[in-house]
Order: C-alpha cells, then structure tokens, then sequence
C-alpha cells in the first residue's frame, strides 16, 4: 500500500514534469516558427518560389527590423585574446552591423573540440548562422543531421556579388551533396605556412648538414647521432584528429581508388602497407630510443613545444607566423640555438617520393544553420561580401597603419610585432575572422604575394625560415595530391569513426612501442581489431560508392 | 537490537488527528518554503528524465526532441554488439569494486585511527590535511600525478634513480596504472570519507567506553566491540549507496589519468557515455548506455538493502 502511495507521487511528479518540458520544447518550436513566419513576408513580399523569376528585396539600406547574424570564430586560447569582444569585433559592429541594422554576435568554437562544440549548439539551437568545418567528412556528417539548409545560388550571387564572382565556380564545383546547394566555401591560394623547423647546431654538433638530410635513412642516422652525442632527441607525438601521417609511405603515382578507398584524414587507415612502413620506422625509432620515449603523452602543441623549447627534442612542427614565440623562448634557454627548415623529403624512404596531403583547393566549408531565418542567412552573404571587399579584408589582416604596420615600397605591410596596443591583432593574424572568405592572403601579383607570406610568417631575423619553406613547397608541389572528395553521405565513417580514432591511437602506439621481434606480430593482431571494429565496414561501403563512381 | 525495539514498543502511537487541508491551513509557512526545494527537484532531477526517451529514438538534432523516429530496443541492441561496450562493463565494474574494496574501506581505518589521536590540536591539523585532496579537481591531480610518477621525468622516478634504483612506469603500464589509480583514489577520497563515520563515532556513548576500560579492554578491543558495532548502521547505509555507484565511476579520474599507451582499463561506461554523446553527438546511444548504467545501479541499491534488511540491518528505505 505505502508502496503504491509513493508510486503514485513519483508518476505525478514524472507526468507533471514531462508536461513542463513538453510545454517549454512546445514553446521554443512555436517560437522558432513565429521567427520564421515573419521573417518569411520581409522576402516573400518579392520573392517568389521560380528560381527563373527570382526577385530579391534590396537591403543595401540595411534592414528595417534589428537582425542577429552570429558567426563563428575559432577560440584558440591565446593568452589575452577574447575571440567574441575585441578592436576587430567591435570594428565590424560599427562599419558592418551599424550600417546595415544587424547585431553581429561572434560565437566562440573552440578549435580542438570544434565537432563537440557544435554538436551541442546545435541541438540546444543555440549554434551560429555559419556551420562549418575544415574537412570535408565532418562538413557531410554535419549535413547527414540535417542541420544545413538547401542554397539558392541565385540569392548568394545577388547579395554576395563580390563573393560569389570569387566563390562560383568552387561552389558550384563541389558545394552539392545529393544535388543539393548546400556548401559555400573559403578561398584557398595556393600555398601552406607548415614547416619542420631542426635545430641547426645540434646537426652541425654531429658533423651532419641540413641540406645532405634527404632521407629518412639520413635522418635516423642523425637521429642516431645525436643519441650517442646525449644531445637529445627527435620530436614525435601523439597521433589524433588528422591522419596524413603516412603520404611518405604511399605508392607513386597515385592509384586514384586506392586513394579513394583509403586515404582519409579522419579515420586512420592502420591496415595499408604505408601504415605498416611508416609504423615498422616508429617502432625502429622508438626501441632505438631516437624519438621522445613518451610520445603518447604530447597530445597538444603546448607540450610538444615545451620539449623542443626545453632543448629535450630537437625538430618541431609548426604553423610558421611572424609572431610565433617559440624562437625566442628557445633562445631563452640556449643563446647558441639556431634553426633551419627541414626538408620534406627527410622523413621519406630512400627511393619514395616525399608525398603530402595537398588542401582541397578550398578552405573552410560552410553551411547555413537550419535554424537561421531568411534575414540572417541574407545577412551571412551581406557580412561575406562585405568581408570580401579588398579595404575590409585588408584591415582584418593587418589592423591600423602606422600602429600594426607601415606599408613599404611594394605595398606590403611591415608588421609591427611588438605593437601591443588595443587594435593589436590574433596571434595567427586574425585568421579566424578572415578565414571566412579565404585562407591566405594574396596580392595582385604572385611575386608580391610571395613577399607578403615571407613577411607575414618570418619572424624578423628569420626570413630566411619563410623562404626556405616556400621553396621546399614549390619544389614538391608534384607529390602533393589531394583526398577524394565523395559526393554522397558515408555513413558508416559517421558512425565508427570517434571509436576508430580512439582505437587507432591504442593501437598505432602498442605497435610502436612493441619489442621489435613482435612487431609483426602485434600489428597482425592490431589489423584484425581494427578491421572488426568497423573499419572494414567502412571500407565496403566505400567500395560501394566508388563503384558507383560518386567521388572524385 | 533489543534496546531499540524496546524503545520502539514504549513510543506511544500518535493519532493522525489532523487532515491535509488542515494541516496546510496551519502550516502554511512550513509547506511554502517546502515549494522551493520541491520545485528544484522537480525541475533538475525529475524534468531532465524525460530526455531518457532518446534511448528509445534516433534523434537527429534537426527532427528535435520529439519528433524523432521511435526505434525501440534497437539502440540498445547495437549498443550491445559494440566490441568497447563489453570492456567498458569489464572494466566499470571491476574498478568500482576495487574501488569499494580500498577506497569504502580506507575511511573506517582512518577514521577509527583519528579517533584515538588524544591530541586535539594534531588531531584537527591531520584531518585538514586529509580532507585536502577532496578539493583538488581531478585535472589537476592527474597533472601533478604525471610530474611525480611520471616514468620519462617523473619527481619520483628520478629519486628511484638517483638511489640506483629503476625508474617505474606507475603510469605507463596497465597493471602499474591500475595500482596508481586505486592509491590516488584512495588518496583523493579517504579524508573526506571519515567525516560521516567521525560524526557517528562522536555520538557513542563515552559511558560505553568507560565500563570496557573497567572490564579490562584495550584500545584495540573497545574499537573491536564498540566503536565499529556502534558506526555499524552508517557503514551499512553508506555501502548500500557506494553499490548502487558500482556502474558509474568517475570519468573526470579516468580521464585526468588516462594515456594511450595503457589503454586495458581505461574504456569504462562514462567514459564511452563521453564518447559517443559529447564526441560524437550520437545523443541517442549516449543517453541508453546512461539509462542502462542507471538501472543496473538502482538494481544493486535495491538489492542491498533487501539483503540487509534480511541480515537484521535498518537498510535506507
């Protein structure tokens, strides 16, 4: 009896908090149509359903009524830095929002749990107008939760002309999923800041020099060397998010299915032959005691700097800037450290050729938020072509003359790297406002531009750093290639793919740290869990679609 | 046993001699400030069980809350078949029961040790000292747990070192790994643990100690025959609840502590309730481990007490 008493209460509180949930889900879903419905007159007064007839109401006067466009922004946790209140921030609200009657709202993505960050913004409908992602997988698994609304090309090029005359033939190219407008994209020149920077001294200590490391075989054999000399070690780390590790391992020329079939910068393909080479050096490297023994605890940039920068290791990878800190903080602690760019073909096989992961020739993918209503995603193409106009694109970049920079005889900017004042930039530049429109900056001329990176990446003192980098870049422009790009939904990579990375990493790193006579044996048994785990269903169904044709 | 159910028979029956209505008549005060706690948890612990129906859905962010597909068992089902669910059950359980085993039971020893400390004064600065690591968040116990034990450059390490001895991978090899993180369980939570079975000790009845002392008892047989009887009921009520956490554990510990090169133990069910809810935003698959994780515990509380009960004990509900 007491039983059911209490029985009844808990059902009463249940029933009547399952009331007060449905009733507040009820409301936010009426809201959300009441926003809709009327935002929907505001264009339907001229615009009609046929693509062929389409009027667009003008806006360049701004808005009548207030409008919300948030954005996303990468937050990056540079020190110091607010990503959502800044001089930039501010500087858009009064030339961008203030003029066209819009509020813009920046919204802070955080860069290392990007997908996480939005997958919870999105189901609390609280994410940005902008939805997007630097690779192509995660942009369709975003599209596969239908979170992205269908574009109408035709609305982009009337209120985006500048972007869309810049933007069209990439959109139109490779914005389509299931034939349906649904991406919208940055620019990407070409070209790429990501450099191995070696510790000159210590190969110079050894009787080595940079440039006669072209090999991998050189470069354990240095590696070896500066073990014997106790100088220290070659940098490794953890291995997550972006599986490019093995493109030195690969077959050349490229088989374009096989590449197809395999070559994924989400899910590691721990069953092909590069794996098993690039894993066979690892293990050499790491019984030998040539790499950093606890490569699996350096699972961010920080730490792995702090190694380099500790004078524990002696290679680093990096996105090169002009204000990168991790010169100085070297020479902190050894005066007579000095630097050089190692090249690409140091960490390739004798007789391979130095192959990369080349960008798709976009840069961040974007989709408008289903949520968004027709005045904000105007909004987002007003706020893209705005950002586009060279004047705006060229302030978000540099900052303020005279306090940021001063323009030399070619036009470019001078950075100002010790400028601290309010309008100083982001520390990579202010990429994440102006990565909306393109990836790098460019100029009018290749040679300008070339100029500009070598300003904008070297530290002072150090351009030397920059141009080697280009060099390297150009001289291995051949091997680059870039993945496939699958034109349809891979659902089964949605479904394995964060339980596969986590198990790539247990696995890849007992592979590497196997006594060399089990190598084979560990990694045999590493393939099959790898394969049972769902790989090998990714796989078929791959196969499926490259069958079909549905990539390219 | 017998003194209780004789106090129990004197108590006189106490009529109910007002009703509802008039009893909120005249205590309306005491009902009205009774709201604001009731509605709290009828808001944060009651209205968020509704999202248990994504276990039974495959919810797509767009579709919303309810509008869904309703699936059934079929999450559940493919919950089941995934190879990491039967190692993170394997390993929920048996960490949390090694954790029953050394943390459940570190706090009676320590407790029973603080209370025969005479000195007030050391007393209080030991128990600070104890209760300390409770307040450390389990972010920055797993930092300083790799700058002590850690194998490359750990404090520790490289005293072993320097005495000629060899450096250890407390943190670095599963089965090292799992003794360091029962010890730094332990750790974290056996000062704290004392405070509810200190508060039970202070309640015995000195008199109880006195007569023993005249019997002739030792500090060791009044502990044997009069503290751990008298904190029996606490013991048993707080083992009830630690059972019903058997399936939960703690993801921020797991996850503080974790590296990839000892990754046996590491997969346990929050830690895959991270994964596939935060990660992956498979919100459905997320919510069905939880629920699965919930009434498995809920099953233990029950049949604890049951068992309790039937061993003569008060048990908690």
């Amino acid at each position: 009896m007491k039983l059911k008493k209490v029985s009844l209460v808990l059902l009463g509180f249940l029933m009547v908090s399952s009331m007060l949930t449905a009733c507040s889900n009820n409301n936010s879903k009426s809201n959300s149509i009441g926003t809709k419905e009327s935002a929907a007159p505001a264009s339907s007064d001229s615009k009609s359903n046929n693509a062929a007839e389409v009027e667009y109401t003008d806006y360049s006067k701004g808005f009548s009524e207030k409008v919300t466009l948030e954005l996303p922004v990468y937050e990056r946790a540079f020190e110091g830095w607010n990503v959502s209140d800044n001089y930039y921030t501010r500087w858009v609200q009064k030339e961008f929002g203030d003029k066209y009657n819009i509020n813009v709202k920046f919204v802070p993505i955080t860069r290392k749990g990007e997908v996480t960050d939005y997958e919870q913004l999105l189901a609390s409908h609280n994410a940005p107008d902008i939805i997007f992602h630097y690779d192509m997988p995660q942009a369709l698994a975003y599209y596969s939760e239908d979170v992205m609304q269908e574009l109408d090309h035709n609305e982009i090029a009337y209120y985006a002309p500048l972007y869309w005359n810049n933007m069209q033939d990439t959109i139109k190219q490779y914005g389509q999923v299931d034939s349906k407008n649904t991406f919208f994209f940055a620019a990407r020149p070409a070209a790429d800041n990501s450099v191995l920077l070696i510790r000159k001294d210590w190969v110079e200590k050894v009787g080595m020099k940079v440039e006669d490391i072209t090999s991998l075989e050189k470069y354990n054999e240095l590696l070896q060397k500066w073990k014997d000399a106790g100088i220290g070690v070659g940098a490794e780390s953890l291995k997550k998010n972006n599986y490019n590790f093995n493109y030195n391992f690969r077959n050349w020329p490229v088989d374009k299915e096989e590449r197809a079939l395999y070559s994924d910068l989400g899910v590691a393909d721990l069953t092909t032959s590069a794996t098993e080479g690039y894993l066979r050096n690892l293990n050499y490297q790491y019984n030998n005691g040539l790499i950093d023994k606890e490569f699996y605890l350096r699972d961010d940039e920080q730490k792995i700097k702090a190694q380099f920068v500790a004078g524990k290791t002696g290679t680093f990878s990096l996105y090169l800037t002009n204000n990168t800190d991790v010169i100085d903080a070297t020479l902190q602690n050894d005066p007579k450290a000095e630097f050089a760019v190692l090249p690409r073909s140091a960490w390739a096989p004798e007789g391979n050729k130095a192959q990369e992961r080349a960008y798709w020739p976009f840069g961040l993918i974007m989709g408008i938020n289903y949520d968004s209503t027709d005045l904000e995603r105007i909004a987002v193409w007003m706020y893209l072509d705005w950002l586009s106009q060279p004047e705006n694109l060229f302030f978000m970049q540099n900052g303020v003359e005279g306090q940021n920079y001063t323009l030399d005889a070619d036009g470019i900017p001078a950075m100002n790297t010790d400028f601290a004042g309010e309008s100083v930039l982001a520390q990579n530049n202010n990429k994440d406002y102006w990565a909306l429109v393109t990836e790098m900056v460019q100029y009018d001329d290749a040679e300008t531009t070339r100029k500009a990176y070598i300003r904008q990446w070297a530290p002072v003192g150090y351009e030397y750093l920059a141009e080697n980098m280009l060099e390297n870049y150009d001289k291995n422009a051949e091997y680059r290639t870039p993945d496939a790009l699958f034109s349809v939904v891979l659902e089964k990579v949605n479904e394995y793919k964060t339980d596969l990375n986590v198990l790539f990493q247990e696995l890849y790193v007992k592979c590497a740290l196997a006594p060399t006579d089990k190598f084979d044996e560990v990694y045999e048994a590493a393939k099959k869990t790898y394969l049972d785990a769902g790989y090998q269903e990714i796989l078929d169904e791959k196969q499926k679609a490259i069958d079909a044709g549905q990539f390219n | 046993m017998k003194v209780e159910s004789a106090i129990k028979e004197k108590r006189p029956a106490i009529k109910q001699k007002h009703s509802i209505a008039q009893s909120l008549r005249q205590e309306w005060q005491l009902y009205l400030i009774l709201v604001i706690p009731l509605c709290f948890v009828i808001l944060f612990k009651y209205a968020p069980l509704t999202g248990l129906v994504l276990a039974f859905k495959d919810y797509k962010i767009a579709r919303g809350f309810w509008g869904s597909d309703w699936v059934g068992f079929e999450v559940f089902r493919e919950i089941l078949a995934k190879p990491d669910f039967a190692r993170a059950f394997r390993n929920t359980i048996m960490l949390n029961v090694l954790d029953l085993v050394f943390s459940f039971t570190m706090p009676i020893i320590l407790a029973l040790l603080l209370n025969e400390i005479k000195s007030i004064k050391f007393k209080r600065v030991n128990q600070t000292l104890l209760y300390l690591p409770h307040f450390l968040s389990w972010v920055i116990i797993g930092a300083i747990a790799y700058q002590l034990l850690g194998e490359g450059s750990g404090v520790v390490n490289n005293v072993f070192e320097a005495f000629g001895g060899n450096r250890v991978p407390f943190l670095q090899e599963d089965t090292h790994w799992l003794f360091s993180y029962l010890f730094i369980g332990v750790w974290h939570s056996m000062g704290w643990g004392t405070i509810l079975y200190l508060a039970a000790i202070s309640g015995i009845n000195p008199e109880l100690y006195e007569a023993a002392v005249v019997d002739g008892a030792g500090r060791l047989r009044k502990m044997w025959n009069i503290t751990i009887p008298s904190i029996r009921f606490t013991i048993i009520t707080l083992l009830i609840m630690n059972l019903g956490k058997v399936m939960e554990g703690s993801f921020e510990r797991i996850f503080s502590l974790q590296n990839k090169a000892t990754t046996e133990f590491t997969t346990t069910i929050p830690v895959l309730v991270y994964r596939w809810g935060i990660e992956s935003g498979n919100f459905s698959r997320a919510t069905a481990l939880g629920l699965f994780q919930t009434v498995i515990g809920l099953a233990m509380v029950l049949m604890a007490d049951r068992v309790a009960k039937k061993l003569g004990e008060d048990g908690i509900f």
